[in-house]
């Protein structure tokens, strides 16, 4: 049993916490600029002051001062998406992520969020709900699912990909460098990523193999807790991610994490493992060989976590200029989360619907062939967005457009 | 039903229920704008999303003669959008269309709630700007700029926000829709801008603003000076205006800033050793702005700077202006609070106000960093302090009102930008003759008789208005 779920119900995050701004100094840092404003998607959709980072920031403060029930901060805070925007603008540097961490960690959760602790954070989790919605497809019943299941249930249903791709071998997996070899990496498969988006993992292999790396996925590597932490159980969050590191070589290379989420999760663990975006990886390694040109219209929606957190979404624009015959389109709010947020879209259905038309919108008004992304949760809500649509535009990761101009 | 719920059930069918916030939370969170120092909750607050919507919440308030305050995006720094307990914050965060953008006339006309930076990007596309520039442009709203006169590091040439309104729709305090000003002509009746503009949403509330547009400029070269010391830079800025050299703008920052800023995540390669830095822009076609430039080298040179530096790159450029607008915010890692106070003295008297900043730091042992538009005159000592130790934040308004006091002293007056919120409602009768604030008082009460309008602002009404306010940390 995790700690969250073994921590009596009722119990907030300020229990233990007699002087709780000495022990969450982040909350002192804030000086109410307000700079964050106009970075975060909540407020932009709202225009709600609680809606905000600074407000959010307030209200944990007015609860820590005991100016507020901390109840009364919970729809506000759940509001929030974690895309961590706010804090690569924030001149003082408040650690805000870990703030709403924190806060989550205590609090009563709604049956579905105790389940999304319990069971949805983890890998064995995703893979029950990725084979219970597979089959309910199958059984024709998914649309009656869609129409009349709770909204949290149902938004769920509407999001899982309609053709799942699973890549989750059974047993350690090696694939040989194709000569000359230029280094061995490890590569962390990601649960949604293997229950969903299989193809992106074995476009990875192939391109990896082919640039002259040796590729090794360790047997059963657990999730990586990036769940868990955004859903009030940090301890769980870091436990994961220690476990999943250890499953690695230390002697390799770097571990290479198509899911932007993940990467960025195991990234804050330990900043002193390599880890990286694989097409990050090869284009600031150096692309060999000759690139064939695409001739296709793209628009790059940079998942949150790839950009705030890795920082590397910079990286990947420059691959994406770089590749030839290649046209790419920029549409606003690029930098807005699409509404995803990890499990943020079954949190607060209404907020990530809103978002996701938006984000929707302003793809559809460059008019791309091919919409880029790097996250599964991203790629999951953007496909759903554009079903709802009826447009047909797919959404792939940047390493998969490199193993297409490779001609792999 | 109580009258309390009566209109503000009336003001949920105008808005829709998610807009009206009558929560524990929501409150809380409207209880102060970006100056913390004073603080009061009100009973609703209410966001309208169109025109329409507004104008009906300001004549119901007013027919149920309840007290209200228009507030942008809370980035005010004077109190100015705080509402007296028991009042509505009129919040206009989601009324931000721009309604027209005519590029060959040079004019925008947008909803309150539009982003200064907003409007920016979009007269950008026609090699057009909008240019007073708050530090906190890329939030504030442009509605909240009217009603402060807003200022900024580029207002030293362009002029404040009184400068670039043309015309503004408003609905006044009892109700009555009116346009002041034109987007093609001078008034030729009673031209009602100037009253309007910094008017701290005590007369009226914009519905729609006309604003001017200028071309951007042809080229722009940034170039700062290092000096030893705070008096040293001042002292270059009164050598620079005194010469009669026009820069754009005209920045300093002292050594605590300087740190601030280069351990933030806008660090852009100042120095921290030295005492202040001089920030200066010059804009203007190719051929004349070289030779400008190095006109104010020349002038900078006479006051032996440890260095002088051109920004080689519009990166750069751009790096040391977001450095510059984020210190303000950066003063958090220097203590729990920040209070940022905003006076006015000649440029020739800098010197001598920032030694007696200086002298009031020592006084009253609270840190000071210093960053301001010392081309304006226009000083901003930042207070880091700890809101929770009531003799600590006593001792900083205390501060703060000596500082400005100084400034009246030197020929100079209480507000550059931020205006008088509460923060400075009690100075303005050392600034002002009585018989000039009952002329204002009297003015006022045209557009807003019942007082219902920000009351308490900008004009010392009775004794002391602000006291009704919670300050230090909300509790009384």
């Amino acid at each position: 049993m995790n700690p969250a779920s073994a921590r009596p119900e009722g119990k907030t995050w300020l229990d233990g916490h007699p002087d709780p701004l000495a022990d969450f100094p982040g909350l002192l840092d804030c000086v109410h600029c307000g700079l964050c404003l106009p970075v975060c998607p909540s407020y932009r959709l709202s225009g709600k002051e609680t809606d905000s980072p600074r407000g959010r920031i307030a209200l944990l403060r007015g609860a820590a001062e005991n100016r507020l029930k901390p109840d009364d901060i919970v729809p506000a805070l759940d509001r929030c998406l974690l895309c961590r925007a706010c804090e690569t603008v924030c001149p003082s540097r408040v650690p805000y992520h870990r703030l709403v961490e924190q806060q989550r960690e205590g609090l009563p959760p709604a049956w579905i969020l105790r389940s999304q602790r319990r069971w949805l954070s983890s890998a064995a989790g995703i893979r029950l709900a990725g084979i219970m919605l597979r089959s309910l497809r199958s059984l024709g019943i998914l649309g009656l699912v869609e129409r009349f299941a709770p909204r949290r249930l149902r938004a769920m249903a509407g999001t899982v990909p309609l053709a799942p791709h699973r890549f989750r071998p059974q047993e350690a997996l090696f694939r040989p460098a194709h000569p000359p070899r230029r280094g061995r990496v490890g590569l962390h498969l990601g649960c949604v990523q293997a229950e969903f988006f299989g193809q992106v993992l074995e476009d990875t292999i192939a391109v990896l193999q082919q640039q002259g790396f040796d590729v090794e996925i360790p047997p059963q590597v657990p999730c990586c807790g990036s769940l868990a932490a955004h859903n009030g159980d940090a301890a769980e969050g870091r436990r994961m991610a220690d476990r999943t590191l250890q499953a690695f070589d230390p002697q390799l290379d770097a571990v290479l994490i198509p899911a932007a989420g993940c990467l960025g999760h195991l990234q804050e663990f330990d900043r002193r493992r390599p880890c990286h975006d694989p097409a990050v990886f090869l284009f600031e390694r150096g692309l060999r060989g000759r690139l064939r040109p695409l001739t296709q219209r793209l628009a790059y929606d940079p998942p949150c976590h790839l950009s705030f957190v890795a920082g590397k979404s910079d990286v990947v624009t420059a691959l994406l200029h770089s590749l030839p015959g290649v046209e790419l389109r920029h549409h606003d709010e690029a930098d807005t989360c699409c509404g995803a947020g990890g499990v943020a879209f079954l949190r607060q259905p209404e907020q990530s619907q809103a978002l996701l038309q938006q984000k929707i919108d302003r793809l559809l008004a460059v008019d791309p062939e091919v919409i880029v992304s790097g996250n599964p949760g991203c790629q999951m809500r953007l496909e759903a967005g554009l079903r709802q649509r009826n447009v047909s535009v797919p959404v792939v990761h940047p390493i998969q457009l490199l193993r297409k101009a490779l001609s792999i | 039903m109580s009258r309390k719920k009566r209109w503000l059930r009336r003001l949920r069918e105008i808005v829709g229920k998610e807009y009206l916030l009558t929560d524990p939370a929501s409150l809380l969170a409207y209880e102060s704008d970006a100056l913390t120092l004073f603080r009061s909750q009100p009973a609703a607050v209410v966001l309208p999303a169109s025109e329409a919507e507004c104008i009906a919440v300001v004549r119901l308030l007013a027919a149920e003669k309840i007290p209200f305050t228009a507030r942008g995006a809370g980035t005010g720094l004077s109190g100015g959008a705080v509402v007296e307990p028991g009042g509505v914050v009129l919040a206009l965060s989601r009324m931000q269309k721009i309604l027209t953008l005519d590029p060959q006339q040079g004019f925008a006309v947008v909803e309150p709630g539009v982003v200064n930076d907003d409007l920016n990007r979009e007269a950008a596309r026609w090699g057009l700007r909008y240019a007073p520039d708050p530090s906190s442009q890329t939030v504030c709203t442009l509605g909240g700029n009217l009603g402060e006169n807003a200022g900024g590091p580029h207002c030293f040439k362009h002029g404040m926000t009184s400068q670039h309104v043309l015309f503004a729709k408003v609905v006044t305090a009892t109700g009555k829709v009116e346009t002041w000003g034109d987007a093609h002509s001078v008034p030729e009746d009673l031209d009602l801008r100037g009253f309007l503009v910094g008017s701290e949403g005590s007369v009226a509330v914009a519905l729609q603003i006309g604003l001017r547009l200028i071309p951007k400029p042809q080229a722009i070269v940034t170039l700062f000076a290092a000096f030893d010391s705070i008096a040293g830079a001042c002292a270059a800025v009164q050598s620079i205006v005194a010469q009669g050299l026009m820069p754009v703008a005209l920045e300093v920052m002292d050594q605590r800033a300087i740190r601030a800023v280069e351990a933030s995540v806008y660090r852009c390669g100042l120095p921290t050793d030295a005492g202040a830095i001089l920030l200066v822009d010059v804009e203007g076609p190719e051929n004349q702005i070289q030779e400008e430039a190095e006109a104010v080298e020349v002038a900078l040179q006479k006051h032996r700077p440890m260095k002088t530096e051109r920004a080689q790159s519009p990166e750069q450029r751009r790096a040391l202006w977001k450095g510059r607008k984020g210190a303000g915010g950066a003063m958090g890692r220097l203590g729990p609070d920040s209070y940022v106070m905003d006076g006015v003295v000649p440029r020739s008297k800098l010197v001598q106000i920032m030694a007696y900043v200086e002298q009031v730091e020592q006084e009253t042992d609270i840190p000071v960093a210093n960053l301001f538009h010392a081309g304006d005159g226009n000083i901003h000592p930042h207070f880091s302090y700890d809101s929770r130790d009531r003799s600590q934040a006593d001792k900083v308004e205390a501060a703060g009102a000596k500082i400005l006091r100084k400034c009246l002293e030197l020929g100079g007056s209480l507000s550059g930008e931020h205006g008088i919120g509460l923060e400075k409602e009690a100075l303005l009768q050392e600034q002002f003759e009585p018989q000039e604030l009952a002329l204002m008082e009297r003015l006022r009460r045209v557009f807003n008789p019942e007082d219902l309008l920000n009351r308490g602002r900008g004009l010392p009404l009775g004794s002391g208005c602000a006291e009704a306010f919670h300050r230090h940390g909300g509790r009384p």
